[in-house]
């Protein structure tokens, strides 16, 4: 072969090689991150709707002075007025917050709910809780953004579990249920 | 008047200077320092969207590339660097949100492969074109060639005449 098929060829080559490359590097995935789980919850400061100071490392600390069974589980949920699945879950939210979760001994575990505005105003959690319900404490304001990625949210809702060692033990993405939650607490 | 060679040689280096030049222009181009707003706008269109089908964040209007595209400005005008915010992103949502390729691995031909194939092919023309140099007649002589060429002429040329005159 002359050194111009030879140039031809290897160009050739390179080219293809190129172009798989390219083709196939970094593949999109759209798939949740669930890596979060069994890891240490990122920590969330922020200032509810009702102008409440929210500490989930707070909370956390505070378990270490406690015997399990007073232990506070904490869930974090990721909502936003615009959301229907929002809407969906929100009666099971509801009843986690107004009943708790009952341990075999027929005694309450100790939960904390806590809400995150997720691409949503001051304003429009309020319209929300007014119409639906509820008075858990919902972080709002320009932290909520930053939380959000922490936690690796992909939309609203998404639903965080966190054990009373600051442990992420569920992760539900789309509208949770009562029974999901409870059945994931043991006191 | 210039030679073949020369000519052909100043082409060469008009072809060098030129590449150069435009690299030179190229590069100078690119340093000049962005604000901070051209950095998000920058790196947003290189984010991808993590819940969208292959668009940057800057070009998506779902809630979470509003939150990205919200949280890169404060990431930039907080001081991180944007290797530092596009690690964050990969470490939430997983490489492929980087649309840049990265520079190891299998991705590093993304960058190489270009300078690869020009050189082969810039190569290949060169070498080529030497060897078909070489093949041609297209050489410069020497003095005592070209004086031999002349008394060929010559001699042909008044054989030519004498065979004219004796017609």
């Amino acid at each position: 072969m002359t050194p111009f098929k030879w140039a031809t060829a290897i160009t050739a080559v390179l080219s293809i090689a190129f172009i798989v490359v390219l083709a196939v590097q970094n593949q999109q995935q759209n798939a949740p991150n669930f890596d979060l789980v069994g890891e240490v919850a990122p920590d969330i400061e922020g200032v509810s709707a009702s102008g409440e100071t929210i500490s989930l490392d707070e909370i956390i600390q505070g378990n270490r002075s406690k015997v399990p069974a007073e232990q506070t589980w904490v869930v974090v949920n990721f909502f936003a007025s615009w959301c229907s699945g929002c809407i969906v879950e929100h009666d099971d939210l509801l009843q986690f917050h107004e009943e708790g979760v009952i341990n075999d001994s027929g005694g309450v575990c100790p939960t904390r709910l806590l809400g995150v505005a997720f691409n949503d105003e001051k304003a429009g959690v309020n319209d929300f809780f007014a119409q639906f319900g509820g008075d858990w404490p919902v972080v709002v304001g320009s932290e909520t953004n930053q939380i959000a990625l922490d936690f690796s949210v992909l939309t609203a809702p998404e639903t965080y579990l966190i054990a009373p060692s600051g442990l992420i033990i569920l992760k539900v993405i789309g509208p949770v249920t009562y029974e999901r939650l409870a059945e994931s607490i043991s006191c | 008047m210039l030679k073949a060679t020369s000519l052909r040689r100043f082409s060469w280096l008009l072809l060098v200077a030129t590449f150069v030049t435009a690299l030179i222009i190229g590069s100078v181009g690119r340093s000049g320092e962005q604000s901070s707003a051209d950095r998000a706008s920058s790196l947003a269109s290189s984010i991808a969207c993590p819940q969208c089908s292959g668009q940057p964040v800057s070009e998506s209007n779902a809630p979470i590339a509003q939150v990205i595209r919200a949280e890169i400005k404060n990431q930039v005008d907080s001081g991180l660097t944007d290797d530092e915010i596009r690690a964050f992103y990969r470490a939430q949502y997983g490489d492929w949100v980087d649309l840049n390729p990265g520079n190891d691995g299998i991705e590093i031909l993304v960058w190489v492969s270009p300078f690869l194939i020009a050189s082969v092919a810039i190569g290949g023309m060169i070498l080529a074109f030497s060897r078909r140099k070489d093949a041609s007649t297209d050489t410069e002589l020497s003095d005592d060639l070209q004086e031999r060429v002349q008394e060929l002429r010559a001699t042909y040329e008044s054989r030519q005449s004498d065979r004219g005159q004796n017609e």
